[in-house]
């Protein structure tokens, strides 16, 4: 990608910072103050709030892995470390997200279930291993030698790790599970305002996680010119 | 990304290659049986201790997955460490043909000690895995399979590594998490006073589905990471 071109890209980080901020305030308000109360299939329904920032942060976290996969793809193809930054930039944010979702996600359980999790639960367990393999995306990256190896090694480790994404996407599908079907027709039973409220809340954490991978990146970069530099000056 | 077409006899000279290395070394059958063993002990006295009833379906699997993994890991590493990981790219056979040929013999290994460890289960945990010997065995002849699938992709990925032995297991874990939980469930179920009731037909499907899925990107991935 053209430098200038890439430039004009990481300067919208401020805007979406701005819009995901302006949301999430919303979602916030929203969420907490003003979704009405769902008592029809929540034992506890208060505690069901959580789910308006559980799933933007469940969704965000899908994203950050599948941006990792394009990444690890487009390296295979171009060997252009720059996919690789990205990719790692975009497997730590999805991480992040998880582990926001693996906070959320007990709390509500534990008000819901009686307890924060299940192990013989199909559907958290899939989960929970999608992110044990993203973590072990960085160990892999820890192990290599030197960068062309990392790279690679990350990326095709990313490649087959990703496979539990889709798997853990539709295990509530799949599998019976305790974690609640929201993603059907007719939504689950949340209702046109509970909807509305999924909708900003979730497009709150696409616009952080976009506005984050643009700070990372412009970062990554910012460090790539340093040890340029640093490497002409010690020439 | 090139897939080639799959002639028989370069897996199958590979195969019978590690095999005849496996008879006269005697490395990955010594220490996956080792570590099985140990395994179920360890539990067997940690559960004994402090008097609670030992919880053999898990046991089992646990015993299965470690062994596995800690044993079968030295697949590529064994061949990095004795400096023939490049001769063996070099051969006629590609990476994914390498791969199929090491997760084949791996598996062999890895069958025949799932099975020995079975009966040690049986024998050292509780004995209703020895009743149920005949429902429990397509499960832990399919979960060795996926388990030795998934360690040769994972030590063929870190090859190159430094500390590999100390990777492997972080990273090779998590992959093996869905076999174990069906492995579990299905093994409980079969010994289980309620067997009558119990279908295995959906268990023994996904373990072969994802068997299928890890030895496929295993096929695709491996010789991306096995090139120089």
């Amino acid at each position: 990608m053209q430098p200038a071109r890439l430039e004009r890209i990481l300067r919208l980080k401020i805007p979406f910072y701005i819009a995901a901020a302006v949301l999430q305030i919303a979602g916030i308000y929203l969420g907490l103050l003003w979704a009405p109360i769902l008592s029809t299939g929540f034992s506890s329904p208060v505690a069901q709030r959580i789910f308006y920032f559980h799933l933007g942060a469940a969704l965000a976290s899908y994203v950050g892995f599948s941006v990792t996969l394009v990444g690890s793809v487009l390296y295979l193809r171009k060997r252009d470390l720059f996919f690789d930054s990205l990719s790692r930039d975009a497997a730590g944010l999805g991480l992040a997200f998880a582990l926001m979702v693996l906070t959320s996600g007990p709390l509500w359980g534990y008000a819901e279930w009686g307890t924060p999790w299940r192990f013989d639960d199909a559907r958290l367990m899939t989960y929970l291993t999608l992110g044990l393999v993203f973590v072990g995306y960085f160990a892999v990256r820890r192990s290599a030698p030197n960068p062309a190896e990392r790279a690679r090694s990350a990326a095709l480790y990313a490649i087959v790790g990703y496979v539990l994404v889709p798997l853990s996407f539709l295990s509530v599908l799949i599998f019976r599970s305790l974690h609640p079907r929201v993603v059907l027709p007719g939504g689950g039973g949340i209702g046109p305002e509970g909807g509305m409220v999924v909708g900003i809340c979730v497009t709150a954490a696409m616009l952080l996680f976009v506005a984050l991978l643009l700070s990372r990146t412009e970062l990554t970069l910012l460090e790539a010119k340093i040890e340029r530099l640093q490497q002409g000056v010690e020439a | 990304m090139e897939v080639s077409p799959l002639p028989a006899s370069p897996i199958l000279a590979l195969i019978r290659k590690d095999l005849l290395v496996e008879a006269r070394t005697r490395e990955a059958v010594g220490l996956t049986l080792v570590l099985a063993v140990l395994v179920l002990i360890v539990f067997r006295a940690g559960f004994e201790v402090v008097g609670t009833a030992q919880p053999a379906a898990p046991v089992l699997w646990i015993a299965l997955v470690f062994a596995t993994i800690g044993g079968l890991a030295r697949g590529f590493h064994a061949e990095a460490d004795r400096g023939m990981l490049d001769a063996l790219v070099a051969s006629p056979a590609d990476g994914g043909q390498i791969f199929l040929a090491k997760t084949a013999s791996g598996s062999l290994v890895a069958v025949a000690l799932g099975l020995l460890t079975l009966v040690l289960a049986g024998v050292l945990i509780d004995a209703a895995l020895l009743v149920s010997f005949h429902v429990v065995v397509p499960f832990v002849i399919l979960g060795a399979v996926g388990l030795s699938a998934v360690a040769a992709l994972v030590s063929a990925i870190s090859a190159r590594a430094r500390q590999r032995a100390a990777l492997m297991p972080v990273v090779a874990l998590p992959l093996c998490l869905p076999l174990l939980l069906v492995g579990v469930q299905e093994t409980q179920a079969a010994i289980s006073i309620f067997f009558v009731a119990h279908s295995p037909a959906a268990g023994l499907a996904a373990i072969t589905a994802y068997d299928a899925l890890v030895i496929a990107l295993g096929y695709l991935v491996a010789p991306r990471a096995l090139e120089t």
